[in-house]
């Protein structure tokens, strides 16, 4: 639905090098409308991670404007605190390794830690009772993060974001490794989270799945820049495209006594379509 | 080198506290800029690097324990003042869950471990980069320098125990070997293991870490120009204050072979002492604080002519390893 | 060479075991996991102090009962504490104590005669005692406040106490990585013997620590970027939070109190007695 709102985030021209001189970026510009499911599809080395830490004021691109709801996101803005807290409070990262986001003696601890930063400590406690509950996870608050499952683990790093009730998640390959009802769990609450207003920018090269978390889809091709800025719909429909940027494959089928080659995906159900 | 708890007298330990306290202060406000940074999991790396180095020790007879610290690539990676912030955050994590140095020495092992030899090993490195030598070399030699003046200062640091603490029954109350015994016990080992493994680590990993373009290493090109040296002279004023203190460790009443020791171990004092100068002080108060210092004429002067000596030393090495500038006029 | 690095990684690995297992016994329902972590601290410093204070090895050895006593009381294991800190002050404080019970470096009457002129001296035992205790007995009430605390709470209490916050959190992402260090350190021995066939010489053995050393920084590195990424992202701007905001009550003043009686008793008894 269109807004009249500035949009949550405005790239121009980004460019992002790293620091062994290798360009992770080129030239990428595009707007995230408040209520967009934009998803960013790449194969790996395509700067899709990279790109997401800009927008969580991870990192700061080489060349180019990014800004954040209207302001400036740069590495001078954000040693403001007030624009800093503001900023972390709207916007929160869910990064591919659950491991590195989970690092409190105790689940209950990790959901405290971004209330207890950016909130009413006093609200604390109920407010990670709250996001415990919303991911099922209240029966694991006194175990230690690093002992549980890849899916306990992405829930509950789900719950320590979602607790501070942010207007964008930015997601990293959010359902690697997960079980089937891991993902069931996680869509819905990303879908609920989408119905109540929010944002979502996920990266992701896991094509079955995006029609589920995702309305619009920008391709980064493997030099970092924007291939296509389109619908999931239309992006998904161009098989040529699909396969020149790496996110479909051909590959040798046996079928009884037959051999041969046709493109196509693997879907999650084990279906191939 | 970590000193436990029970071998210094808590007037030393508050020394020690006393003496590191301004430099975490100053390390702190300097990198409090940097909270937000990646300079900080990058301070941690080199500091989880110091500890599993300091981890692989041997006890020392008469001594403590021999290591390699690390402190000295801290140092010339990311400069002196945030080495001080890593070597401290080691230091403390072996204190207090490994048992690797006391609580109450803590002030103490930090300020020599953390901020004596960072400091020196950076100042070594520098010198010897306008100096014109090449990097590696360099590193090697500051990081074994750095060591070596940590060594140094624990020696002395203990060895000076027995003199200055002991019961009426004329027992070491604290540390129980004299200078005479430290020193060696000490030196000897870093000088032959340690701190050359300090000088190849700190040459080979910075090495390493440049070549690999990480993004680990501070960058800061050798300036031309003057350093700023304030910082030389109150060490080198410190060590001056240091050295007429080892003296009073002729006087102990244990150990006549003491003195042969010390004698033989002159190229450790200043050369401005002559043997027997000083009249050793024949009581010790057993008391509880250091005692104040017995008035002693020829401490002045011994210090004087000492202090005269190391002058002329560095002036001497820094004619040595000044770049020569061309003359107006030169072809 | 590198035989030896891996065994003494080995060691250290076991005792990393021990070490950084506080955070169980920190969540115990003991008295003294329920005190003020700041009471606690002064109490501890107290008794440090005095403990450096103390002359005498019986006095000592009073103190050092007691902390046995009160370990018993809040839920620890006392073999397991005893344990840990024999081994550690014999390790540390060992090679100190046992050559000053010679009469070369602590002459007095004589206790055991030795060949060659040397003996062991009552004022040597005495030392060595002293020396010995002394190191127990620290460690000991150093570990009451270690073994009682989580490490995030130690953290967020040197904050309020006015730690320089770049000191505490250079201390907390220290703890963190130094037990990933040590651990990935042992893999990548592990691994590397496992792909090692033969002698390897000298020179390429130590190029190939280093590097290995090297791309352990780096591999490190990357994990505590990450990880200071995340705590970012939550808004981290150097000052450690707790859930339990740290509240004094009566208990941890009396707590406090008794540590001061106890320090000042111990003190002078020791002074008029010996």
């Amino acid at each position: 639905m269109p807004s009249n709102d500035p949009p949550i985030f405005r790239a121009r021209d980004i460019g992002f090098v790293y620091p062994d001189g290798t360009t992770g970026l080129n030239g990428v510009s595009f707007d995230v409308p408040k209520g967009d499911r934009l998803a960013l599809l790449g194969a790996n080395g395509s700067g899709k991670s990279t790109l997401l830490r800009l927008l969580s004021g991870l990192s700061f691109p080489t060349t180019g404007t990014l800004e954040a709801f209207g302001e400036p996101l740069t590495e001078k803005s954000l040693e403001d605190d007030a624009f800093s807290t503001a900023f972390r409070r709207r916007v929160q990262p869910v990064f591919q390794d659950a491991d590195t986001q989970l690092f409190s003696p105790t689940v209950e601890e990790e959901v405290a830690f971004g209330p207890l930063q950016l909130g009413d400590p006093s609200r604390a406690a109920s407010a990670v009772a709250e996001a415990l509950e919303g991911m099922s996870v209240s029966h694991l608050r006194e175990r230690a993060p690093y002992r549980l499952s890849g899916g306990e683990k992405r829930k509950v790093a789900f719950a320590a974001v979602l607790v501070l009730n942010p207007e964008v998640l930015l997601l990293d390959e959010p359902m690697t490794g997960l079980d089937p009802r891991s993902v069931g769990a996680l869509l819905d609450a990303l879908d609920d989270f989408s119905s109540g207003g929010g944002t979502i920018v996920v990266a992701t090269h896991d094509l079955p799945l995006l029609k589920e978390m995702a309305n619009r889809a920008i391709v980064l091709s493997e030099d970092g820049r924007v291939a296509r800025d389109a619908s999931v719909d239309d992006i998904l429909a161009d098989r040529p495209f699909l396969e020149s940027h790496n996110l479909a494959h051909i590959h040798r089928h046996h079928h009884g006594g037959e051999i041969h080659t046709h493109p196509h995906e693997h879907g999650w159900e084990g279906t191939m379509s | 080198m970590h000193i436990p708890d029970g071998t210094i007298s808590p007037s030393t330990a508050v020394v020690g506290y006393a003496a590191v306290a301004p430099f975490w202060f100053i390390a702190s406000r300097k990198a409090s800029k940097e909270l937000k940074s990646a300079a900080i999991p990058r301070l941690g790396l080199y500091a989880a690097f110091s500890f599993v180095l300091m981890m692989f020790n041997v006890q020392l007879p008469g001594g403590t324990s021999g290591h390699a610290v690390g402190g000295a690539l801290a140092a010339i990676a990311l400069g002196p003042w945030q080495a001080v912030l890593a070597v401290s955050a080691a230091l403390a994590i072996q204190a207090v869950f490994f048992a690797d140095g006391g609580i109450l020495a803590l002030g103490l092992n930090c300020f020599i471990m953390a901020v004596a030899l960072p400091f020196s090993a950076w100042y070594a490195f520098r010198l010897l980069r306008r100096g014109r030598l090449p990097e590696l070399p360099a590193a090697a030699v500051a990081g074994w320098f750095g060591l070596m003046i940590g060594a140094l200062l624990v020696a002395i640091a203990l060895g000076i125990q027995p003199a200055l603490f002991r019961a009426e029954d004329g027992t070491a109350l604290y540390f129980p070997f004299g200078l005479a015994v430290a020193l060696p016990a000490m030196l000897i080992p870093h000088a032959l293991v340690a701190a050359p493994i300090e000088g190849l680590v700190s040459a080979l990993v910075y090495g390493f870490l440049v070549r690999s373009q990480s993004g680990l290493v501070q960058d800061r090109p050798v300036e031309e120009g003057r350093m700023k040296l304030w910082p030389a002279w109150i060490g080198l004023l410190l060590m001056i204050l240091l050295t007429p203190v080892g003296l009073l460790a002729q006087g102990t009443a244990w150990g006549e072979w003491g003195s042969e020791e010390l004698e033989k171990l002159a190229g450790y004092l200043p050369k401005g002492f002559a043997a027997g100068q000083l009249e050793s002080p024949t009581h010790v108060a057993p008391d509880y604080v250091i005692p104040g210092l017995p008035d002693m004429p020829g401490y002045v002067v011994s210090a004087v002519v000492g202090v005269i000596c190391v002058l002329a030393l560095v002036w001497v090495l820094g004619i040595a390893l000044r770049e020569r500038k061309p003359a107006p006029g030169d072809s | 060479m590198a035989s030896r690095y891996r065994k003494a990684l080995d060691e250290f690995g076991a005792m990393l075991g021990v070490g950084w297992d506080t955070e169980r016994s920190a969540r115990l329902a003991g008295w003294l996991q329920n005190r003020d972590p700041r009471c606690k601290a002064v109490a501890a410093l107290a008794l440090l102090i005095t403990v450096a204070l103390v002359r005498s090895p019986a006095t000592l050895a009073v103190l050092y009962a007691f902390c046995l006593f009160v370990t018993a009381t809040s839920r620890l294991s006392v073999t397991r504490l005893m344990r840990r800190a024999w081994i550690a002050a014999a390790v540390f404080t060992g090679l100190i104590a046992l050559p000053a019970v010679l009469n070369v470096f602590t002459p007095g009457p004589t206790a055991v005669q030795l060949p060659f002129g040397w003996a062991v001296t009552t004022t040597g035992l005495t030392t060595a005692a002293r020396l010995l205790l002394r190191a127990l007995t620290s460690l000991h009430v150093l570990w009451l406040v270690v073994y009682t605390t989580p490490w995030n709470r130690v953290l967020a209490a040197l904050g309020s106490l006015g730690a320089p916050a770049p000191a505490v959190v250079t201390l907390g992402i220290t703890h963190r990585y130094a037990f990933l260090l040590t651990r990935m350190a042992g893999e990548m021995m592990a691994s590397r013997s496992a792909r090692t066939v033969g002698h390897i010489d000298g020179a390429r053995n130590r190029a190939q620590i280093t590097n290995a050393a090297g791309t352990l920084l780096l591999h490190s590195h990357h994990s505590a970027s990450a990880v200071h990424g995340a705590m970012i992202a939550r808004g981290f701007t150097g000052r450690f939070r707790s859930l339990e905001p740290f509240r004094a009550t009566w208990r941890d003043v009396v707590l406090v109190l008794l540590a001061l009686a106890l320090s000042f008793a111990a003190w002078s008894i020791d002074r008029h007695a010996f």
